[in-house]
C-alpha cells in the first residue's frame, strides 16, 4: 500500500524545513499531524510521542516501550492586502512554509518516562508582491526557531507531572526599501540579519479524573531572544552610504508564555471528545526596538509600539475509530488575535481565526502508523493602521494545510 | 493509480481559492462614482508646475508624471480622455537639466553639487506639436500677465511649440478653444516669482514684474469667464509663498563661518563702515542694499542661484557684498508678499463669485513645510533633496512631490463634487536621484 519511494521522500521533506505564518502572531500550532486533524487539541489527549509538545506531563500514558513520531505540514498561506486610499489590492508570493516535529520518547521504568522533541513553534515568514504599497515598510520577512526539548515525566496511577527544557535557537531575517533611489532609478534597501539563542520551560499535568474523563494542563515559558550581533546590510547609493552604513545592530523579541487547559471525553471505546481553551501571553510584544550601532541623521534607532494583547485560542475535537486500523479525526478552532489595530505592521499580518481540521491514521503495519491531516484556516477580514508609518489598509488571509507523518512504537 | 492522487493533490494546492476582499465589510465601501463632474474633456491650465518641469528643465517623465497628468490619468476612471501634452521626445528637454553628482570646488574639496544631466537633445523638442484638439496647457514661463497676449509665440518657446506661430488669438482664446468640460487653474506663481528669481533686481524698468493687480485680475478674471462660459466646472488653486522654498531658503544667512584672523582682516576693510563688523565663527554674510553695505538679516534670503566658488574662494558676500541678483532683501520680500496675498485674494473673491471651489495650495505647502507628509512608511517635506518633494531646482516639485499635487486636488474634488476618485500612491514616483 505505500512504497518505499514516497518513503524516502517524505525523509528528505523532514530535513527541508522553515518556517510560516500561522496561527495568532507569530506562534505556529502544528507540532503533531494528529493534534492538526482535531482542532490541535492535544494538552488533555495523549496521542503518542508528540505531546511532548502539548503536554510532557502526559507522556507516561502510553503503554509502549519506546514511541517515535514525525510529521511535517505544508502551508500555504496566502494574503491580501486593500489599500483603500488608492484602491489597489496587493498579495503575498506564495511559498510553502514547513514546520516539523520530530518525537521520541522512552519508558525508563513504571514511573518515568524520558522523551526527546524537535519542534519548531514560532515562526514567520512572509515576502510581499513586488512594488506593494507597503515596500517602506517591509518588503519581506522570515523569522524562525527550531527547538530542542529533553523531557522527563512521571505517572502515578491517574496522575502525571512532566518538565522538559526548551532549548531555542532563533533567526529573524527582515528587510525593507528606504525612499532613495541611485542616479539609474534603482530603490535603495536594507536587511536586517540576526541570530539568537534562548530557552524556556514546558510543564504539563495530566489527570484521569474517572473512566473517560481526563484532564491537562501545561503550561510553556515566555522568553526572550536578545540579539546583540545583528547585521544590517544597506544597500544605497553611495553617497548616501556615509550616513547609512553597513553595521551592527542590537534587538530584542520575546517568545510569549502558553497556558492551556483541556477536558477529553471518552464515551466509548471508539469516540473521543476533547476541547480545550489555550491562553498566550503575547503582551510581552509591547515594542519592535531596534538598536544601531551607528546611528545618523538619516539613520535612527526604531522604536515602534506594537501594544499586543493576551490571546486566547478555543479548540474542539473528535476523533473516531473506524475500524482496526483506521482511525478519523475532525475539529473546529478559534484563534483570536493578538495584534493590535492602529500598531498593525505588516510583519505579522494578524487577525481572528477560524480553523476547520480533519485527519486520519492508518495503520500500515503493526506499530506503524502513517498521519494525515488537513487544515483550512481563515483568518478574518481586518481595517488597521500601522501608525508609526502611516499605513493603513485591509488585511484578509487564508491558509492550507497539509500535514502528513509517520508514528512508530515497540 | 497511485500517483493520480498525488495529482489531484497537487492540483488542489495550485487551485484552491485565494482570499478575496470583502468590500461589503469596509468601513468606508468606495464606489467609483463621478459625482458631479463630467470628465471627459479635462483641460489642465497652468505654468511650470502644471506641465511637470523640474531640475530645472521639462523633459518627457517630468511631463508624464506632473500633478495634472496623474489626476487626468485618474479621470479616465469616469470616462476622461487625458489631455494631449506636448511631450519632449527625450528625457533632456532644451538641455537644462541638472542632475546631482560630486564635483571638485574651488578650494579643492568634493562635494555634492548640482552638475548639467549632460548629453545631447533632440533637435525634434523644438518642432512644432501639431495642430490637435485637446491640449495639455501647462506651459512653463506663463503668467497671469500674458492670457492676453497675441504674439506670445515670440515671447515663449514652449508656447511656440504648442500652437505654432499662426493661431489667430490671444493665449486665453488658445486654451479655450476646445471647450473643457472640466479644468484645473494653478496660475498666478510666475506673475511674482520670475522676479523674485532674479533676485527682484532691475527688472522694474521695461517689464512690469511682478504683473500689478490690475491686471492679473481683468486677465483671471476673463479667464474664469471664459470657462463658465464653456459650462465647465473645476478646481482652481491659488498660490504658495515660494520664498520658502528651498532655491530661497536654502543657503543659510550666517554661513561666513571665519577664524579669528579672517574676522581681523574683514573688520580691515569695512572701518568705515558702522553697519558691518566680524567676529570668530559664523557670521552673516555681507549685502549691498541700494547705497548701503550691510549684513543680511535672519530674514532675507540668498538665492541658490549664487555662483558658490566665488562666495568660497573669491569673497563674495565678505570683501565683496553680495549683489541684488543673489539675495531678496526685505523690502523685495514684502514686495513678494503682498503681491502673492493680493493675487491670492483676486482668485479667491473671483473664484468663488463663479462657484469654484479654490484648492488652498499656499496653505497646503505650508503644512508639507511644517509637519511633512508620511504616506506608506515614507516622509515628504520641505528638506532640499533629503526631503524628496523639492527637485533639485529647489522650486519645482519632484514627481513624487507632484503625485501628492494630485492627490490634493483628487481631494479637493471629491469633496466639492462628490466625485470618489482614488489616490494615487506617491511612493511609486521618483523623488530626488542620488548619485
Amino acid at each position: 500500500m505505500f512504497h518505499r519511494k514516497s518513503f524516502s521522500c517524505i525523509i528528505l521533506f523532514l530535513f527541508f524545513w522553515s518556517n510560516c505564518t500561522f496561527a495568532g502572531g507569530y506562534q505556529v500550532n502544528l507540532q503533531g499531524v494528529k493534534q492538526t486533524g482535531m482542532g490541535h487539541c492535544g494538552v488533555s489527549l495523549y496521542q503518542g510521542p508528540s505531546n511532548l509538545f502539548f503536554n510532557p506531563g502526559s507522556i507516561g500514558q502510553g503503554s509502549e516501550k519506546i514511541a517515535f513520531a514525525a510529521g511535517i505540514s505544508l502551508i500555504d498561506a496566502r494574503l491580501i492586502h486593500y489599500n483603500p486610499t488608492v484602491n489597489k489590492s496587493f498579495r503575498n508570493n506564495r511559498k510553502l512554509g514547513t514546520p516539523i516535529g520530530i518525537y521520541y520518547t522512552h519508558k525508563i521504568n513504571k514511573n518515568f518516562t524520558a522523551g526527546l522533541a524537535v519542534f519548531t513553534p514560532f515562526g514567520s515568514s512572509l515576502e510581499y508582491e513586488e512594488g506593494w504599497a507597503g515596500r517602506y515598510v517591509l518588503t519581506d520577512i522570515s523569522l524562525g526557531t527550531i527547538y530542542a526539548q529533553p523531557t522527563i515525566a512521571f505517572q502515578k496511577g491517574p496522575v502525571g507531572i512532566g518538565v522538559g527544557i526548551m532549548l531555542g535557537s532563533g533567526w529573524l531575517n527582515f528587510a525593507q526599501d528606504i525612499p532613495i533611489t541611485d542616479s539609474q532609478g534603482n530603490v535603495a534597501n536594507v536587511r536586517l540579519d540576526a541570530k539568537a539563542n534562548s530557552y524556556a520551560f514546558n510543564l504539563g499535568l495530566s489527570i484521569n479524573i474517572t473512566e473517560g474523563l481526563d484532564f491537562g494542563a501545561s503550561y510553556r515559558t515566555s522568553h526572550r531572544y536578545k540579539v546583540t550581533d545583528g547585521k544590517a546590510d544597506f544597500t544605497v547609493p553611495s553617497s548616501a552610504q556615509e550616513q547609512l552604513k553597513d553595521q551592527e545592530f542590537s534587538s530584542e523579541l520575546w517568545a510569549p508564555a502558553n497556558a492551556m487547559f483541556g477536558l477529553t471525553l471518552t464515551p466509548t471505546k471508539r469516540l473521543v471528545i476533547s476541547g480545550e481553551v489555550n491562553f498566550t501571553f503575547w503582551s510581552v510584544y509591547r515594542d519592535l526596538k531596534i538598536d544601531f550601532k551607528e546611528n545618523s541623521d538619516a539613520l535612527a534607532d526604531v522604536d515602534e509600539p506594537r501594544r499586543w494583547r493576551d490571546s486566547e485560542t478555543f479548540r474542539f475535537g473528535v476523533q473516531y475509530q473506524l475500524s482496526n486500523s483506521v482511525v478519523v479525526r475532525a475539529g473546529y478552532s478559534k484563534d483570536n488575535t493578538p495584534v493590535n489595530r492602529d500598531y498593525y505592521g505588516p510583519e505579522t499580518p494578524d487577525s481572528d481565526r477560524r480553523g476547520y481540521h480533519v485527519g486520519t491514521s492508518v495503520k500500515i503495519r503493526k506499530g506503524l502508523k502513517l498521519d494525515l491531516a488537513f487544515q483550512l484556516a481563515e483568518a478574518e477580514q481586518i481595517e488597521a493602521r500601522h501608525k508609526p508609518s502611516g499605513f493603513s489598509g485591509v488585511y484578509k488571509g487564508r491558509a492550507f494545510v497539509y500535514a502528513g507523518g509517520l508514528s512508530y512504537a515497540f | 493509480m497511485r500517483f493520480k492522487y498525488l495529482y489531484i493533490l497537487l492540483a488542489l494546492l495550485v487551485v484552491a481559492c485565494n482570499p478575496e476582499i470583502d468590500r461589503e465589510k469596509l468601513s468606508n465601501p468606495e464606489e467609483i462614482n463621478p459625482g458631479k463632474i463630467s470628465a471627459e474633456h479635462y483641460l489642465a491650465i497652468g505654468d511650470e508646475f502644471t506641465a511637470g518641469f523640474h531640475d530645472n528643465e521639462l523633459f518627457f517623465s517630468g511631463q508624464l508624471n506632473s500633478y495634472s497628468s496623474i489626476l487626468s490619468r485618474g479621470l479616465i476612471l469616469f470616462g476622461g480622455v487625458p489631455p494631449r501634452i506636448a511631450f519632449m521626445h527625450d528625457e533632456l528637454g532644451f538641455g537644462k537639466r541638472l542632475r546631482l553628482d560630486y564635483e571638485i570646488d574651488c578650494n579643492g574639496d568634493r562635494n555634492l553639487g548640482l552638475v548639467p544631466y549632460g548629453g545631447n537633445p533632440s533637435p525634434e523638442n523644438h518642432g512644432f506639436f501639431g495642430d490637435v484638439r485637446y491640449k495639455h496647457f501647462g506651459v512653463p514661463g506663463m503668467c497671469v500677465a500674458n492670457l492676453d497676449d497675441s504674439d506670445y509665440h515670440d515671447n515663449n518657446p514652449y508656447w511656440k511649440r504648442l500652437v505654432g506661430e499662426n493661431f489667430d488669438g490671444d493665449v486665453t482664446e488658445a486654451i479655450i478653444r476646445d471647450k473643457p468640460s472640466f479644468f484645473t487653474l494653478w496660475l498666478g506663481m510666475n506673475d511674482a516669482l520670475d522676479w523674485a528669481k532674479q533676485g527682484g533686481y532691475n527688472l522694474q524698468g521695461s517689464f512690469p514684474f511682478p504683473t500689478p493687480d490690475v491686471i492679473f485680475q481683468r486677465n483671471y478674471r476673463r479667464m474664469l469667464d471664459s470657462l463658465k462660459a464653456c459650462g465647465a466646472s473645476g478646481v482652481v488653486a491659488n498660490i504658495p509663498r515660494f520664498v520658502d522654498f528651498p532655491f530661497f531658503e536654502l543657503i543659510p544667512r550666517n554661513a561666513l563661518v571665519l577664524t579669528q584672523e579672517q574676522a581681523d582682516q574683514l573688520n580691515l576693510i569695512y572701518t568705515a563702515n558702522p553697519f558691518v563688523s566680524f567676529k570668530r565663527g559664523p557670521n552673516y554674510f555681507v549685502v549691498r542694499d541700494g547705497a548701503q553695505v550691510r549684513h543680511i538679516t535672519e530674514n532675507e534670503r540668498i538665492l541658490l542661484s549664487v555662483d558658490l566658488d566665488s562666495v568660497k574662494c573669491g569673497g563674495y558676500g565678505s570683501v565683496i557684498p553680495f549683489d541684488g541678483p543673489d539675495v531678496l532683501l526685505r523690502d523685495e520680500i514684502s514686495v513678494i508678499d503682498q503681491n502673492i496675498n493680493s493675487y491670492n485674494a483676486i482668485i479667491d473673491s473671483l473664484a468663488s463669485n463663479r462657484n469654484f471651489p479654490v484648492l488652498d495650495l499656499n496653505s497646503w505647502y505650508k503644512r508639507i513645510a511644517d509637519e511633512g507628509v508620511v504616506w506608506n512608511g515614507v516622509a515628504t517635506d520641505f528638506e532640499f533633496v533629503t526631503g524628496g518633494f523639492f527637485s533639485l531646482d529647489g522650486i519645482y516639485p519632484t514627481q513624487r512631490g507632484a503625485a501628492l499635487i494630485s492627490n490634493a486636488f483628487s481631494e479637493k474634488i471629491s469633496q466639492e463634487f462628490g466625485t470618489q476618485l482614488p489616490l494615487t500612491d506617491p511612493n511609486d514616483f521618483r523623488g530626488v536621484d542620488l548619485p
